[in-house]
This record gives C-alpha cells, structure tokens and sequence, in this order.
C-alpha cells in the first residue's frame, strides 16, 4: 500500500513537473518567434515582386511565391542624388574609423585614468563627467557654434564627437580596470612602469574582452546614430547610410505596398554588416556584455 | 606651533602630485570636449531661454530679456500634449521589466536545452539597424499590413492618434525585452549559489528562496533598468523620426527638434532645460550610488 501510494505521488509529481517544464518551453519559444519574425518578414518582403504584394491579400505567408529580386535592383536603380547605398556604407564607415581608432581609445583612458590613477579630485570629477546634458538640449548651441566656425555642412562636427569618445566607454571600462586584481599593477608598479606604461602594457591587455565589446556596440551605435548626422551633414555626398535610408523611406510613399520589397531590401542590407558582427563575437557579447551591465 | 602648521598643510607626496600631473593629463580631453560640447552651451542655452533671439527673422538680433519663452512653453500645448506622450511611452517599461524578469526566471531552469539559441535570438533586437527594425514595424503596421491581417482588425496603427503611442510601445517593447531578459538572467546567474544551497537546508520553499534572496539581490539591476529605461524614453527621438508623421505622438524632444528647426532658439533653451532637469533628477540615485561605490 504505502509503495504504490508512494508510486502515485511520485507520478503526480512527474507529471506537474512535464507541465511547468512544456509550458517553460512553450512561453522562451514564443519569445523567440516573435522576437524573430519581423526579421522573417524583413527577409522575405525583400524578396517579393510588386506583382507580388499587389495581388495577394493574404500577407501572412513567409516564403515568397515568386522569388525575385526585384527590390533590391530597385533599390540599387534608385535615383543616386536621393539614395546611394555605398555610398552611404562608405560615409558611415568614415565615422567608424574615427571611433575604432580613437573614440574607443580615448575612452579607455579615461576609464583607467578614473580606476587606477589616484589624482586628488578624482570623485567629482567623474559625477562631472557622468552628468550627462541630453543631447537635445546642446544641440542648438553646439550647432550655433559649429556653424560659425563655418562647419556646418562638413562631417567634421560628426567626427569630433568621435574622436574625444565617450564617459559612456569610460564608466564601463573605470568598472572593469578597478575590477582587475591590484596586485598585477602593484606589480608593475615595483617593476617601475608608470602610468602611460600601465595603460599600454597592462590595463590594455588585459581589458580586450571589454574592449572588444565596447568596440562592438559602439559601432553600432554610430552606425545607427540619427540626431548630429542628420543635423550636420547637410550635404548629399556626406549623408550616412541610415539618414539616406530615412530620405528613401520619405522619398518614396512607404504607404503602399508594392514599395515594401525595396525598403527591404533597404532594410536587410543595412542589418547585414552588424549581424556579421554580433555572429562573430557573440560568444563575448554574451558572456560578458551581461555580465559586466549588472555591475554598472 | 610647527606640528600644528604641518597639520594644517600637510605636505603633498611627490607620488601625489605625479598621480595628480597623470590623472588630470589623461582626463583633459573629455573634460575640455564636456565644456565646449556640453557645459557652455547649457549656460548658452539657459541665457539665450531670457531673451527674445530668433534665427529666422530678418533681423537676428536681441533686443529684449524677457520671460516669454517659459511663458510659451508652459502655454504651449504642443509641449505639453508632448509631455504627456512622453510620460505615456513610460508604460512600456515596467511591462519590459516584468516580462523580462519573467523569462529570466525560465531561462534560469537549469536543465533548459537551447539556451545559446534562446541567448541569441532575445540578443538580435538589441544588435540591429535601428532604420531597419522601423522599416520593419512600418510594414507590420501599415493598414493593409500584417497586424491587421493577423488579428483580423482595420486599425489605422500609425496614422490613428489613439493608436500612435499604443503601436509604438508595442515595438518598444518588442525591442528591450531580450535585451532586460538577459541581463535579469546574468544578474540572477551572479547570485551565490551556497545561499540558495543554505536556504535549502534550512527546508525553505521556491517562493521564499525567491523573495527573501532572488528579489533582493535582483534590486540593483532593476533600479538600474527602471532609471536608464526613464532617461531613455524621456530622451527618445528616433521613432518619431523614422515612423511617425504627424504630431500627435511627439516627444518632448522631437518638439524642440521641431522648434529648432523653426529657429526658435529660445524656446528651444527653454524647453530644453526644462527636459534636462527631470532627465538630471532621475539619473540622481545612479550618481550617488556610484559615490558610494568610489
């Protein structure tokens, strides 16, 4: 008696345990499709014709009927004093480089100057330097100034904010730096490097993991920047791919669907260069991008 | 007497001052690039606010200080309808959290197969082309598009002011949630095991473990969400530049953009401030934290 009432609990716990466990599954894969199918979607209007978005009503199919290209030999036909996709690719790359090359940089020095140099005034300094004014506010002073020194309508605005970098970085780096064990810098201390020799030979090393992350998302977001490009950079051959991409949208009725395939196409292959970057290092991003947030 | 004066001034180290020459050498950059590209164009701004400075007009000059430009802002109902949207979008982020924290909890069941999957899949909004992602939304959104079909209704998502703010939360919240998801889930993995394992012993249940320790460890994290989650939407501006046309849905800073545009540089400075402060205000409990933390 007592084994098979034993039996009976041990099923009825099986079994709440099969439900809780399905239903887990159920709600994460959910999540998933629809985090998912505005991508589905963006890859496969891309590839319907006109025709196509025309005369089926029904939109909710994923695999075109009609595979063509349709849109994308639009998009690349397109009028090239309104949209130029590499060129745009090419602008945007322009700020990159300033970033990777010394935004990131600046911003790293930052970060060890505020975690590891023990300069009097340190504390207050960085609450200056974390205060962050929202953009909108400097804007109209910040394009007053530009403008009289004759900028406006240059990317030389764009590049500046670049080049100096961010306390965004720097916050992130100051964590990790100061969360790099003492002792290896005491070390190097007793071993008489100072502090430019720490930076390089040390702290840089040592940060790569963070480093790669910052590099990552910093791209991003310079590639998806919207306010300063779309202020300064007044002049057609400057516009960087996602201003052009809002001047396309605008350009064309984006009402109608028979326009959705090139917008599209738009769509799929400005993600493109960013999807290869987050494949290739998300093993990083995700380990410890999360990680490193919570400590911030 | 001289122990006293050597109190009272103590003598600064030479390894001081080195560290005083490195740190303030090495910070320079950003502190001059703060002062010219945030600190004297607040005080531009905040003067300008007093004046009657317009742009356009054919005549750009000051000619009076005045109070006008409070006095339109605050009687300004495009301010205020963008004020109230501002506030309105804020609904989205506790329904983020919760259901980010939610699929944290499921994603923290320890036999869960698939989790790199789920990891990059809830990752991919976060990592995308932001014109992209509203191209994207606008398609689902149009009239003959596929929300509509999909649920069998004719709602005029971003053309209807009703539905405007409602559409965009929508993909907001479509847009954080992974991303709130996996950072609940790293916080919830930085948690001490042995805690969990003591509370064990001590026979307690899975909802004590998880309001007596998940919860309270989880508060750091979330205040950090619900007060970046604040500052962001107070600052938000893309949706309304790539998505919408109409005004029904601005945000307080598409509504400056939009006076800026026009030329109306004091209230521009005015409205601007205003933002600035509730922006300051809500980053406050960041700042003294990281005091704390220095």
């Amino acid at each position: 008696m007592k084994s098979e009432n034993r039996y009976r609990e041990n099923r009825i716990a099986k079994l709440k345990r099969g439900i809780a466990v399905t239903s887990l599954y159920a709600v994460l894969i959910a999540v998933a499709i629809t985090t998912l199918l505005p991508f589905l979607y963006m890859f496969s209007v891309s590839f319907r014709s006109a025709n196509e978005m025309r005369e089926f009503s029904d939109l909710l199919y994923l695999i075109p009927k009609d595979f063509s290209i349709e849109g994308y030999k639009k998009l690349f036909a397109f009028n090239p004093n309104q949209f130029s996709f590499f060129r745009g690719v090419a602008n945007t790359m322009k700020i990159e480089i300033v970033f990777l090359c010394c935004g990131l940089w600046m911003s790293t020095l930052y970060g060890y100057s505020f975690g590891r140099i023990k300069f009097r005034g340190r504390n207050p300094m960085l609450i200056f330097c974390l205060i962050q004014v929202p953009q909108i506010v400097t804007i109209m002073p910040v394009y007053t100034m530009f403008s009289k020194m004759g900028l406006v309508g240059t990317i030389w605005p764009v590049l500046m904010g670049n080049f100096f970098g961010n306390m965004g970085i720097g916050f992130y780096m100051e964590r990790y730096i100061k969360n790099l064990p003492d002792e290896i810098f005491e070390a190097a201390t007793v071993d008489g490097l100072g502090h430019i020799g720490k930076f390089f030979h040390m702290a840089i090393p040592l940060c790569k993991p963070a480093l790669v992350i910052q590099a990552v998302f910093g791209f991003m977001g310079v590639w998806n920047e919207l306010l300063s490009p779309e202020i300064y950079l007044t002049n057609m051959e400057d516009k960087t791919l996602q201003i052009l991409m809002v001047a396309l949208n605008n350009a064309v009725s984006s009402g109608r669907l028979t326009q959705q395939p090139m917008l599209m196409a738009a769509a799929v292959l400005s993600s493109i260069p960013l999807l290869i970057l987050f494949f290739s290092c998300q093993h990083l991003l995700i380990e410890a991008g999360a990680a490193v947030a919570i400590k911030g | 007497m001289v122990g006293a004066k050597t109190a009272r001034i103590p003598k600064v180290s030479k390894w001081q001052r080195r560290e005083d020459f490195w740190g303030w050498l090495f910070i320079s950059p950003i502190l001059i690039w703060i002062l010219f590209s945030s600190v004297i164009p607040t005080l531009y701004c905040f003067l300008i606010s007093f004046t009657d400075y317009n742009m356009l007009a054919w005549d750009n000059k000051i000619t009076k200080l005045t109070l006008d430009a409070y006095k339109d802002v605050f009687t300004s109902e495009g301010y205020w309808t963008a004020m109230y949207n501002t506030v309105y979008y804020l609904i989205g982020l506790p329904i983020r959290i919760f259901a980010g924290f939610l699929i944290a909890c499921g994603m923290n069941y320890k036999k869960l197969r698939g989790k790199k999957f789920f990891h990059i899949v809830y990752y991919l909004p976060g990592v995308s082309s932001g014109v992209a992602i509203a191209f994207v939304w606008n398609y689902f959104f149009n009239p003959d598009g596929v929300l509509n079909t999909l649920l069998g209704t004719n709602i005029a998502w971003l053309f209807d002011p009703d539905w405007v703010k409602p559409s965009l939360i929508i993909k907001g919240v479509w847009g954080g949630l992974g991303g709130t998801a996996l950072m609940y889930y790293a916080a919830m993995r930085n948690i001490n095991q042995e805690l969990y394992e003591s509370a064990d012993l001590d026979g307690a249940s899975t909802w004590v473990k998880m309001f007596k320790i998940t919860l309270p460890m989880l508060k750091t994290i979330t205040i950090y969400n619900v007060m970046t989650g604040i500052a962001g939407g107070l600052n938000s501006f893309s949706d309304n530049f790539t998505m919408v046309s109409g005004n029904s849905s601005n945000t307080v800073v598409y509504w400056i953009y939009q006076q800026f545009l026009g030329g109306n540089y004091p209230l521009v400075g005015a409205g601007a401030l205003v933002l600035s402060i509730f922006t300051i205000l809500f980053s406050v409990p960041q700042y003294r934290k990281i005091v704390k933390d220095n």
